[in-house]
């Protein structure tokens, strides 16, 4: 590669940079910029940007200012207090000779945004700045700060200046605030960046007010005064709008508001008619419609209304409806909508007045634009933000006299209806051939688009009501109608009506007016012609049918004699492959919703299923939310063996899979277990349609605990369906050699029993399920989700009334024993340790006698060594688990049996010092800072239960250096007084927090 | 008006004006038909070219009366099966905790945006429930299918215009 050498000499250093701005290989470049760059940082950097500047090329000139700006960010430290203003002076003799010669904008903006770099370094050494470059620009020589004082107002010299010096002015100005915007003013270091840009802020008035006078304000439409230039106008626009910025900024960060800047605000939008200003005109005025409405005056609104409903505005509204964007179309409407928006209230109060009709007549129409929105048109969604303020405000109308309400609402009912309607034509969908042709954006954006109508029509809801209903339906009704008469159906009417009323289903009450509208939907042919001509209709029409019918499954409940109708279309549409999964979900919503009112069907659903699930296409999740939903009604039967013979059936169908399960699995072994796996998913499905409903009263077996005669279930014909169900999870479990997945899905059937109070065929008796988890834990496989599954059985069993399982937890305690032993240490296997700490947090409520009561003791002293380990290990779960096991050890408490606490009291006593000592090591510093809360926990309780708790804590406390080399003895000392005294009450979580930090070292301290 | 409310009508509206494709976030209904600015309904999608793609997840989120100067509770409902997602559906993530990364100017869509990376580029650092991180850390392949599971039974319906 090319080297390139330090330049030595101004001539090098010249031909370097005009080597920079030519075009050449990548790497000589960079080797020469960064050649350049050790040349600005170097001593002589000063000195050499100075003279770049003097070099008569324009990028030479823009690479001495760009200098001057390296070595003020970098090297400011090296000016002396007297180079400082000479240093500013000179930049600003600079800027003035640039611009009197016009030189390149590039060179002048270059060095504007350098001057700024000066103010942001040294800003007390530049109180007028603005006026500064503004004197010294328009008379055309660097005027000294001293002389500032002498010279007439900056707006008498603005007047006669010309509109370059102007137009660098404004440049200055508008880097200047939008640099200081990015200090942080939070930063109490840089507050007085905001109190110097306020000292600027008369000058930067006059400026901008100089800028975008008019020379005939009369003539809002036309102005061509010869003075009149354009680009003068636009730059003032632009500071305008970086000053207003700021001051917005200001408004959270500062107590400045700028109130100043309002004075121009009726000079910005008379520019809006101007077609060579009406971009950077009509940008300013939106923002600040849409951030901060109050910086207009009535006056200004009052003049903004006039424009945006003047024949000006309506020839531009018309170009913006045919389609003809490129003057900036949308940009226009974006205006309409903001100034809507910010003025709604007023709108809907002078709904009737020429102006406030013109302006929503335009926004009606900029919803009717042709096209679908998204894919062939972006105006109709830029609407949104107006409706939805509309709407909410109608919802809660505040500062209305109660008296001007009823008019009101009528006025804005209109407009939303109407509104609602146009939007109602916009959603309808496209032929299928039409889009074929979109992109995927386009789809996106369309589907975007309806649902955000989805949302207007929600809250419009909340204004219109049943009116709304009404409509709906009666679109739907008339679509029908016209098939009659011998037109075809207008699928995408009634797709849209559909689609709207999906979004309203959760706005009903209890027992709403709408019933009867929807009766009178759900009374009409559509859903017979949907069931039986499917074939004939566009897919979304069905879909959207399908899951609108899902979401009124309440309205079914009250009126289940509309239910055969639509669960028939439900049926038939799980069939298409594209439905299947909505279609389920509906069913299984209606199923679980009307269970009780459809038992009679039971026998035309099995039917269905049976079809449906020989389709070689059948959907897996679509034939569990079946199973789960057939299962729903199942439950519902009255008797135990009714529910029995329907069980039978579908079990039979879980059968089938099984079987087939079997024939594929010498051949195809993976495709055998996604079957196998989805078989076991598919009994759970059932286990979960089986399960009591959470209104149903629970009823408690006997009192006492102890287990009752044989239910249903466990003897003859019932006992035969829990052995079948127990066969079919056997036989897949033992065939796939434990397969961790098929674990997995078994445990998850058992589960399905757990929750249960009363018996049912998968409330297997504990033993069995013991039985099955210790065969897959002696397996090692999935040992986690048997300690699990086990911990849930362990909690459903230890409820009041349910059967004692003190026999089965004595195994598992075993199992755990055994797994201690082998791991030694938790940090060994965490996931394990953690499943069976949580195992062991089960036993507090129930079975703790089986701890103690455990011999040889040895193991139990075993197992809680162990646990105190798992308070040092390095994964959060663990340690959190076992954080709430020392809880409640340490606080367990029985009265009644002093044997059994005296046994507890003995573990404690010999725990204590050691957990005195692993919580202190973890709150001081050892645990990361989210565990200090469940570490506090443990100590909290032994602070409160526990009579030696303060010597367990002091002694570990008093060793030298632990738990932190931050901490002095002092520190120990008033944190154990601390959290002593406040006998392991909530604010013991503060002082833990306190500790932990000064033990990692911070000096950050929270103030108590 | 407070604070919290003032900030909360203004995230309404900026998420009217803009909000990323396929999410979701509105105020939940009061048993009145009113609007509970303090309960938000939302739903994330899962992100594109991720197995995650194709579902909506939905998730309240809760907000307390010092919003903004604290974190809104973001909880999925149902739970969601994943690492960083506690039993009760509440999601682990720095930024929605006061004392790690939450700051007052972040914004509902920063938050959806955060947690719908959050899902498939879980934080094994602080695991929240058992089951998806103990998966997630010893059988990657069965905790991938599971997840494809979960991303199905949630699918949003297909496109079909």
């Amino acid at each position: 590669m090319e080297s390139c050498p330090y330049p030595s000499s101004l001539e090098e250093v010249v031909t370097l940079v005009k080597r920079l701005y030519q075009p050449g290989s990548p790497q000589v470049l960079s080797q020469i910029q960064e050649t350049l760059q050790a040349v600005q940082r170097s001593q002589d950097g000063w000195k050499l940007a100075d003279s770049l500047l003097a070099v008569d090329d324009q990028y030479v000139q823009f690479f001495g200012a760009l200098t001057f700006t390296v070595k003020l960010n970098s090297d400011s430290g090296s000016l002396s207090p007297k180079d400082i203003p000479i240093l500013r002076d000179r930049l600003i003799d600079w800027l003035v000779r640039f611009d009197s010669l016009g030189s390149a904008q590039l060179v002048v903006r270059k060095l504007c945004s350098t001057l700024v770099v000066f103010f942001i370094r040294f800003p007390d050494y530049w109180d007028d700045c603005i006026r500064h470059i503004i004197c010294s620009l328009c008379f055309g020589r660097f005027v000294s700060a001293a002389e500032l004082p002498q010279l007439p107002p900056s707006e008498k010299i603005l007047r006669v200046a010309e509109p370059r010096m102007k137009i660098t002015a404004l440049w200055f100005s508008a880097v200047l605030v939008e640099e200081v915007g990015k200090v942080d003013s939070r930063n109490v270091k840089n507050y007085h960046f905001h109190n110097r840009i306020q000292s600027n802020i008369e000058e930067v008035v006059s400026l901008i007010g100089d800028a975008i006078e008019m020379q005939n304000p009369n003539d809002a439409s036309g102005v061509t005064s010869s003075a009149f230039d354009p680009r003068l106008v636009n730059e003032g626009m632009k500071t305008f709008q970086s000053w207003v910025f700021h001051s917005l900024r200001s408004l959270s960060d500062s107590p400045y508001t700028f109130s100043e800047l309002k004075r121009l605000t009726t000079r910005v939008v008379n520019w809006l008619a101007c077609s060579d200003t009406f971009e950077s005109t009509c940008e300013v005025t939106t923002d600040i419609l849409t951030n901060y409405f109050a910086f207009f005056t009535p006056a200004d609104e009052a003049c903004l209304a006039a424009i945006i409903t003047s024949p000006w505005a309506l020839s531009r509204y018309e170009e913006l409806t045919s389609g003809d964007g490129d003057w900036g179309g949308l940009q226009f409407g974006r205006l309409l909508v903001a100034f809507a928006e910010a003025t709604v209230q007023k709108l809907i109060r002078d709904a009737n007045s020429p102006h406030t009709g013109a302006l929503l007549q335009m926004l009606h129409g900029m919803v009717k634009v042709p096209g679908y929105p998204a894919a062939e048109e972006e105006i109709s969604g830029t609407t949104f933000e107006f409706w939805s303020s509309l709407a909410e405000f109608l919802l809660d109308p505040e500062n209305v006299a109660e008296s001007d309400v009823p008019s009101l609402m009528a006025a804005g009912k209109k407009e939303i209806m109407q509104a609602i309607e146009e939007f109602w034509a916009k959603i309808q969908i496209p032929p299928h051939t039409e889009s074929l042709k979109w992109t995927k954006d386009l789809r996106d954006g369309f589907t975007s688009f309806r649902k955000d109508v989805a949302d207007l029509v929600e809250v419009a809801y909340g204004i219109l009501g049943l009116e709304l209903f009404d409509r709906l339906i009666s679109q739907v009704i008339s679509a029908l109608a016209n098939s009659q008469t011998g037109g075809g159906v207008a699928w995408e009417q009634i797709e849209a009506s559909l689609f709207c009323l999906n979004s309203l289903s959760d706005c009903l009450g209890d027992e709403p007016e709408e019933d009867e509208s929807l009766k009178v939907l759900f009374r009409s042919r559509l859903f017979n012609i949907l069931a039986d001509f499917g074939n004939q209709i566009p897919l979304k029409a069905r879909q959207t049918a399908v899951h609108m019918i899902g979401s009124y499954a309440v309205f079914f409940e009250r009126w289940a004699n509309f239910l055969p109708t639509v669960l028939n279309f439900l049926f038939v549409a799980i069939s298409t492959p594209a439905l299947a999964r909505n279609a389920s979900k509906s069913i299984s919503s209606l199923c679980s919703s009307c269970r009780s009112t459809l038992t009679s069907e039971l026998s035309v659903f099995l039917y269905q299923y049976e079809l449906f699930s020989a389709t070689p296409t059948a959907d897996d999740i679509a034939k569990e939310r079946v199973l789960c939903a057939i299962s729903y009604v199942i439950q519902a039967l009255p008797s135990e063996s009714q529910k029995l013979d329907s069980l039978s059936k579908i079990l039979g169908y879980v059968d089938k899979d099984a079987q087939q399960f079997l024939t594929l699995l010498p051949q195809h072994p993976e495709t055998a277990k996604e079957l196998g796996v989805s078989t076991l998913q598919c009994l759970v499905a059932i286990g979960k349609g089986l399960q009591a409903p959470d209104d149903i009263p629970v009823i408690l077996a006997g009192e006492g605990g102890g287990r009752g005669p044989p239910s249903f279930w466990e003897q003859e014909r019932g006992l035969a369906i829990q052995r079948r169900i127990l066969h079919i999870i056997q036989t897949l479990v033992g065939s796939l050699a434990e397969d961790g997945e098929i674990v997995d899905a078994a445990c998850a059937v058992f589960r399905t029993g757990f929750a249960e109070t009363a018996p049912g065929p998968f409330v297997f008796p504990p033993r069995v399920v013991t039985e099955f988890l210790l065969e897959r834990a002696n397996r090692g496989v999935r040992v986690e989700t048997v300690l699990s599954t086990a911990s849930t059985m362990v909690s459903s069993h230890s409820l009041d009334g349910s059967p004692d399982i003190s026999t089965e937890v004595g195994f598992f305690l075993e199992l755990i024993l055994g797994l201690v032993e082998r791991l030694q240490n938790p940090q060994e296997d965490p996931e394990m340790s953690q499943g069976l700490v949580e195992f062991l947090n089960r036993l507090f409520s129930r079975y703790i006698t089986v701890i103690v009561h455990y011999q040889p003791r040895e193991r139990i002293e075993m197992l809680l060594w162990f646990v105190m380990n798992a308070l040092q290990v390095r994964e959060t779960l663990v340690k959190k688990a076992a954080c709430t096991f020392w809880a409640s050890l340490v606080s367990f408490a029985v009265d009644d049996r002093p044997e059994l606490q005296a046994s507890i009291n003995a573990f404690v006593n010999m725990c204590g010092p050691a957990l005195a000592e692993k919580l202190v090591w973890g709150i001081g510093g050892g645990a990361s800072r989210s565990e200090v809360d469940s570490l506090t926990e443990p100590l909290k309780k032994m602070i409160a239960r526990q009579v030696k708790a303060k010597t367990w804590l002091s002694s570990s406390l008093s060793r030298n250096g632990f738990p932190s080399p931050n901490l002095s003895e002092k520190d120990k000392t008033v944190f154990l007084n601390k959290i002593i005294t406040l006998r392991g009450k909530r604010g013991t979580n503060q002082i833990t927090k306190e500790f932990w930090l000064s033990s990692r070292g911070s000096d950050f301290a929270y103030t108590s | 008006m407070s604070l919290c409310v003032n900030r909360l009508q203004e995230e309404r509206k900026q998420w009217r004006k803009d909000h990323p494709f396929g999410f979701y976030a509105k105020p939940a209904k009061t048993p009145q038909g009113g609007l509970d600015l303090m309960k938000w309904s939302c739903g994330i999608p899962g992100k594109e070219k991720t197995m995650w793609e194709g579902g909506l997840f939905k998730l309240d989120m809760i907000f307390p009366e010092e919003y903004p100067t604290k974190p809104p509770k973001c909880k999925f409902v149902p739970p969601l099966f994943h690492p960083n997602v506690y039993p009760s559906g509440t999601v682990c993530l720095s930024i929605l905790n006061e004392d790690e990364d939450w700051k007052p100017a972040i914004t509902i869509k920063q938050i959806l945006l955060g947690i719908q990376d959050l899902l498939d580029d879980p934080n094994p650092e602080s695991p929240a429930q058992a089951d998806a991180y103990n998966l997630f850390r010893k059988d990657r392949p069965a905790y991938e299918k599971k997840i494809k599971y979960i991303v199905r039974v949630s699918m949003l319906p297909t496109f079909l215009f």
